[in-house]
């Protein structure tokens, strides 16, 4: 359905017309990916969208510093991308798998999915795991953690994203996604991304992270605390999901209880890192 | 506002409104195998190709069809021979009522461009965007199977 009070379309030529665009219109205009939730629902304010997609900023790029993904990249783009296919056990394009159809991964953009930051996402969930940063230009260029939420928003709303940066560090990281939901369609009702680097010495750096709870994705701290040196193996993962279970904040809405919830978060977390398990070693599931 | 787009091979001027769909767009030039089911990315019915990608019309802004590629079901065929896949879904008789054929064609269509050989796996990965409400999924996969084997065969 046609969005009636939308009056202005505009195709910035660079990042400062686009920034010009925004600063001047305050409110009144939205920095649009693929477009996909404005299509849906424009809040009545808004009148102008400005379409990021007009920038070249649809790129994954391998740099000493990690893979760098443009923010107007789709997530089939992401999905079909050899190189992401390889970081961290491929889970990025693992995870797109379960977000919607084709096509719409075909429009939607990773910018679009880190700024929406819908309490459902599974896009923000995997990217709070591989501890990815944020680049954002309001003039000045700033890298901001994606787990620093605060810093984030603050600089979002002087500023656009350009780009997300997933560290080298997690090249050589094990990950694995899971996802509850009430049909292949709908959006999570509970989703936890696990990724931590494995060796012979034991677990390092575990991130262990549940998002639709039904709140916005957070990393559980204590959960990944458990496994630290520890060997991956049915105890540790046993004690890491019912440490997350007790860790996690989770609420009612329409898709699910608390209570349940509690329980996908244990059950959750247990099959993401039985599923790192047997990549690590050729076991588990 | 004013923008440029090749529809089904043919370079278009198209005044558009800034919130109007693609889907509404193409409707209003006639392309009336771009049917309206859902309106909200879930059935598929709408789907077209944007640079070649399969994609939900209704979930687009007329605008980003602006220098880019819209291939319709209306431009599959050459004249009067059928595109392979649309040849496959009549052969296998892949069809019931019909409204969500031109969206599964065009999702095929994608696949088949980007994967030769695809197994059953992921011929029905790549239609799990398009819903069908008559006949199930079956004779629509063996459609798409047969098209690849077709297209095998004249690459071949």
């Amino acid at each position: 359905m046609a969005i009636h009070h939308l009056r202005e379309y505009i195709r910035p030529k660079d990042l400062g017309e686009a920034l010009a665009t925004l600063h001047r219109l305050g409110t009144a205009a939205r920095p649009i990916g693929g477009g996909v939730d404005l299509v849906r629902h424009t809040p009545p304010g808004v009148s102008t969208l400005v379409d990021m997609t007009a920038l070249p900023l649809a790129y994954v790029r391998e740099e000493e510093n990690g893979l760098h993904i443009g923010a107007t990249t789709t997530l089939g783009e992401i999905e079909r991308n050899t190189s992401l296919a390889e970081y961290a056990d491929g889970v990025l394009p693992e995870m797109l798998g379960h977000v919607g159809s084709m096509q719409l991964r075909n429009l939607a953009t990773l910018g679009g999915a880190l700024v929406g930051a819908h309490p459902w996402s599974d896009v923000v969930t995997v990217l709070l795991a591989l501890d990815a940063t944020a680049a954002i230009h309001d003039g000045s260029d700033h890298a901001i953690r994606v787990a620093d939420r605060a810093a984030m928003r603050e600089f979002l709303s002087g500023g656009v994203l350009t780009e997300v940066l997933l560290p080298t560090r997690g090249a050589e990281a094990h990950a694995a996604f899971a996802k509850f939901s009430l049909s292949a369609f709908d959006v999570a009702m509970l989703n936890v991304c696990a990724c931590l680097r494995w060796s012979e010495t034991g677990c390092q750096d575990a991130r262990i992270v549940v998002g639709g709870t039904p709140w916005l994705a957070t990393v559980l701290p204590r959960a990944g605390e458990t496994l630290q040196g520890a060997d991956l193996g049915a105890d540790s993962i046993a004690a890491a999901a019912t440490t997350a279970a007790t860790e996690a904040q989770v609420g009612d809405d329409r898709r699910a209880t608390a209570e349940y919830r509690r329980v996908l978060v244990e059950v959750g977390v247990r099959r993401a890192l039985e599923a790192i398990l047997g990549r690590c070693k050729g076991g588990g599931t | 506002m004013k923008i440029e787009t090749t529809l089904n091979g043919c370079p278009r001027n198209v005044d558009v409104r800034p919130g109007e769909t693609l889907l509404e767009m193409l409707r209003r030039l006639g392309m009336y195998g771009v049917k309206e089911g859902c309106g909200s990315g879930d059935c598929g019915a709408c789907t077209v190709l944007l640079d070649g990608r399969a994609i939900n019309a209704c979930l687009a802004f007329a605008a980003k069809a602006h220098g880019h590629t819209v291939t319709t079901i209306e431009g599959l065929a050459s004249g009067d021979a059928l595109h392979p896949v649309q040849q496959a879904f009549l052969d296998e008789g892949a069809i019931q009522c019909g409204y969500c054929t031109p969206g599964m064609v065009l999702s095929a269509v994608d696949l088949l461009r980007h994967h030769q050989q695809p197994t059953d796996d992921e011929i029905r990965r790549a239609i799990a965007g398009n819903l069908c409400r008559c006949t199930g999924y079956a004779k629509q996969v063996a459609a798409i199977r047969r098209a690849s084997e077709s297209e095998s065969r004249e690459d071949a």
